[in-house]
C-alpha cells in the first residue's frame, strides 16, 4: 500500500477531479508529466482550518503571537479565535502592513480572499 | 517600498516581463504594489532598503514555475526563488540583487508519501506544521522533524541545509531525489526519480552516475520544485537527559565529554548546550531586568538564572527506541556525565500514550523561541552568525569566549548554543536587536564583521549565510585562491548564462556582474 492513507478523506469533488484527470493523463502528455498518484494538497478551504494554517502556529496556544501578546493581555485574550473586539479592517492592517514583531504577511501566502475567510473566523459580530 | 527597477530594465520592459508572467500564472498571482513589495522585504535586516524586490510571481506548480523561468530568460530578468520565505536571521523573503523579481513558491502544497517506508516528495510550500497536521491527522507512525522555528518550508530549510532536534536533524542528509527546474526551464528528477515512473525515487537517493542532490543546495542551480525526504518512525519511547551547567569554563568538559559518545552513534541526535538567555528572551523582555547601557552584567545574569533555574549553560539531549535500549543508553550517558562532574542529570521518560513533550525534539513543531525577537522591545529582529568549529572543548570555549568578548564590546547580550554534529560542532549566535533602535541597528553590521573576521583568523567558516553577508563568507572559502567560488561560478555561466536564478545566492555570480563590484 505505497498510496496515500488520507486518500478516503478526499472530498468527493476531489475525488472526481481527479478521476478526470486520470483519463486526460491516459490520453497524451509528455514523459517528465507522468505523476505518481496520491497527491494531496494541504491547502486548505474552510475559515477555521485557513485560520490554522495561515496564522496558527503563531496564534494558537504555545505559539510565537500568544507568548507575545500574553505579555501584555491578561489571560485567554492573548489568544486571537478568544478575542471579541477584532474588526475586518484592523485585521487587513496587521497581516498586510505588520504590527511590533509581526511581519507584513505577502498575497502569496495568504491571498486575500482566503484572507476574508480568516476575519470571517475571527470577527465576532 | 518604493519600486526598484531590475537591473537593465526601464519601467516598460519591466512592465512588459510582468505582463507576461500574468499570461503564465494570472493577474492576481503577480504582486505589484508597494504593500506587496513590503511584505518581501527582508524583515529581520537591518537596512532593508539593501535587498528589495522589484515584485513577485506566485506560481502552482512545477509546470508555471518552467514557463516563467523561460520568460524570465527572454526577458533578462532575474528571478529570486522563495518556498515560504521565512529564511529569519538569513535574509527572509528579500533577493541578495534588488530589483529581482521573487519567485514565491508558498501556493505550491501538495505532499505525497510513501506510508510503507515513511518518505515523502514535497512541494516548496509545504511548511513544517502542514507535513506534521498531515502525519498526526492520519495516524502516520512516522514523526517529522521540526525546526526551533517551525514556521518555515520543509523543502527550504533542507536545500539552506537547516538542522533539527531528532535523530533525523541532519535534514540536507535526508534528501531522497529532487524534481528541479533549470535555470534554461528545463526539467530533472535525481537519483531513482530520472527513471520515469520509478517506485524508488524518495528510496535510493544516488540511481546511476553523478549524485546532483547537494549541487541544488545552497546554490542557484536550479529551482527546486519537489523535494523527498525521509521521516523517522515513530520511537516507542524517548529519554529526556537535561543537565544545568553553573560556569561558562564548563562548555570546554562538557563538549569533551559529549563527542565521543556522538561519534560513536551512541547519542544519535544533535545535542545542543545553550545559554541562559534562550529562555528568557521568550518569556521576559530586556527591561524587566536592566535599564542600562551595554551587555547585561553579570549580577542580572544572576538573576534570571536564578528566576528560571538555569544553568550559564543547559545541555538538552535525548535517546530515542525501545526501552531496553533508550534505558540502557541512559545509563551510560548518565554514567559518564557523573564521572566528571557532580551537577546533577535530570532523567524523563516518554512512552506511547504519554503527552509528548512540546518540543522539536519531540517532532513537534514551534515558533515560541522567536518570541525572544521582541527581547529588546519595538520591530525585534535577529542576525545569525553560525560557524562551524572542530569538535573540541577547549577550541569551543576559546571560540565562546572570543564571541562573548565581542557581544560586550558591542554592548549586545550573548544568546549562543553549540550543537554537536557527528564529527563537528555549529555554533549558532543569534544577535538580537531592535530595529526602531538607530544607535543598535547602526553596529550590528559592524558587529557582525567582527565577529566573521575573528572566526576566519581561525579558519571556521559559517555553515549559513545572511544575503548581505553571503559574499563575504564565500570569500574566506579561499583555498587554491578561491578555486571553489570559481567553479561555482563556471558552472553558473554554463547553466545560467542569462543570470535568471538567483545572482548572488552564496556568492555565486556567473555572468551577473558582483554587487558592489566586489571581487
Amino acid at each position: 500500500m505505497n498510496q496515500l492513507m488520507a486518500c478516503e478523506k478526499q472530498r468527493p469533488l476531489q475525488q472526481f477531479r481527479k478521476i478526470l484527470l486520470a483519463g486526460l493523463l491516459i490520453a497524451s502528455i509528455p514523459a517528465h508529466a507522468q505523476e505518481k498518484s496520491g497527491w494531496i494538497d494541504l491547502e486548505k478551504q474552510d475559515s477555521a482550518a485557513l485560520f490554522g494554517e495561515k496564522c496558527g502556529m503563531c496564534h494558537k496556544a504555545g505559539g510565537m503571537g500568544t507568548t507575545i501578546l500574553s505579555r501584555r493581555l491578561q489571560g485567554e485574550q492573548a489568544l486571537l479565535e478568544n478575542r471579541l473586539d477584532l474588526k475586518a479592517e484592523y485585521i487587513t492592517a496587521v497581516v498586510r502592513g505588520g504590527f511590533g514583531v509581526m511581519y507584513p504577511i505577502s498575497r502569496g501566502e495568504v491571498s486575500d480572499e482566503q484572507l476574508v475567510k480568516i476575519q470571517q473566523h475571527l470577527v465576532k459580530e | 517600498m518604493q519600486l526598484v527597477l531590475p537591473p537593465n530594465h526601464n519601467e516598460s520592459s519591466f512592465e512588459a516581463a510582468l505582463r507576461a508572467f500574468a499570461g503564465v500564472v494570472g493577474e492576481r498571482w503577480v504582486f505589484t504594489s508597494d504593500q506587496d513589495r513590503d511584505t518581501y522585504v527582508d524583515h529581520y535586516g537591518f537596512d532593508v532598503n539593501a535587498h528589495v524586490a522589484s515584485a513577485a510571481v506566485a506560481p502552482a506548480s512545477a509546470e508555471e514555475v518552467q514557463a516563467i523561468v523561460k520568460l524570465a530568460n527572454e526577458h533578462k530578468l532575474p528571478l529570486w526563488p522563495i518556498s515560504r520565505g521565512k529564511n529569519f536571521g538569513y535574509g527572509s523573503a528579500a533577493p541578495v540583487v534588488s530589483g529581482s523579481v521573487v519567485l514565491d513558491m508558498s501556493r505550491m502544497k501538495k505532499i505525497w508519501m510513501d506510508v510503507d517506508n515513511g518518505t515523502v516528495l514535497v512541494e516548496p510550500g509545504v511548511g513544517f506544521y502542514d507535513l506534521f497536521d498531515y502525519v498526526e491527522q492520519n495516524n502516520i507512525p512516522y514523526w517529522i522533524s521540526p525546526i526551533g522555528n517551525s514556521w518555515g518550508s520543509v523543502a527550504g530549510n533542507a536545500l539552506d541545509r537547516g538542522v533539527g532536534y531528532t535523530p533525523y536533524g541532519d535534514h540536507s542528509d535526508r534528501v531522497c531525489g529532487l524534481e528541479v527546474v533549470l535555470p534554461d526551464g528545463d526539467l530533472v528528477r535525481t537519483g531513482m526519480g530520472a527513471m520515469s515512473n520509478s517506485e524508488a525515487w524518495t528510496l535510493h537517493p544516488y540511481g546511476f552516475g553523478p549524485h546532483w542532490d547537494q549541487m541544488f543546495m545552497q546554490s542557484n542551480f536550479g529551482i527546486v520544485t519537489k523535494l523527498g525526504m525521509w521521516l523517522m518512525p515513530k520511537p516507542e519511547t524517548v529519554v529526556s537527559l537535561d543537565m544545568e551547567l553553573d560556569k561558562k569554563e564548563d562548555l570546554g568538559w562538557a563538549i569533551d565529554t559529549l563527542a565521543p559518545m556522538r561519534r560513536s552513534g551512541l547519542i544519535q541526535q544533535s545535542p545542543s548546550i545553550g545559554n541562559w538567555l534562550r529562555a528568557a528572551a521568550v518569556l521576559t523582555k530586556r527591561t524587566d531586568w536592566y535599564n542600562g547601557e551595554g551587555a547585561i552584567p553579570e549580577d542580572v545574569i544572576s538573576a534570571i538564572r536564578q528566576r528560571f533555574n538555569l544553568g550559564w549553560w543547559s545541555i538538552n539531549l535525548r535517546i530515542y527506541g525501545p526501552e531496553e535500549i533508550t534505558n540502557a543508553t541512559a545509563n551510560v550517558v548518565q554514567n559518564t556525565f557523573a564521572a566528571r562532574t557532580q551537577y546533577p542529570m535530570r532523567r524523563g521518560l516518554w512512552r506511547e500514550g504519554m503527552p509528548r513533550e512540546q518540543q522539536p525534539f519531540a517532532g513537534i513543531p514551534i515558533t515560541f523561541p522567536l518570541a525572544n525577537a521582541g527581547w529588546h522591545g519595538g520591530r525585534g529582529a535577529h542576525v545569525g552568525f553560525s560557524p562551524a568549529l572542530p569538535q573540541s572543548g577547549d577550541k569551543a570555549l576559546a571560540q565562546f569566549q572570543r564571541t562573548f568578548d565581542r557581544y560586550n564590546e558591542f554592548g549586545m547580550d550573548y544568546h549562543g548554543s553549540f550543537a554537536l554534529g557527528e564529527r563537528h560542532i555549529t555554533n549558532v549566535n543569534q544577535v538580537l536587536y531592535d530595529r526602531d533602535n538607530k544607535a543598535m541597528v547602526a553596529q550590528v553590521d559592524q558587529f557582525f564583521r567582527a565577529l566573521l573576521s575573528d572566526a576566519s583568523v581561525q579558519r571556521y567558516g559559517e555553515y549559513r549565510a545572511h544575503i548581505e553577508y553571503m559574499d563575504l563568507i564565500a570569500q574566506s572559502y579561499d583555498f587554491n585562491n578561491g578555486a571553489l567560488w570559481r567553479l561555482n561560478d563556471r558552472l553558473k555561466t554554463a547553466l545560467d548564462p542569462n543570470g535568471i536564478v538567483a545572482p548572488g545566492k552564496s556568492g555565486i555570480w556567473g555572468s551577473t556582474p558582483r554587487r558592489g563590484g566586489a571581487v
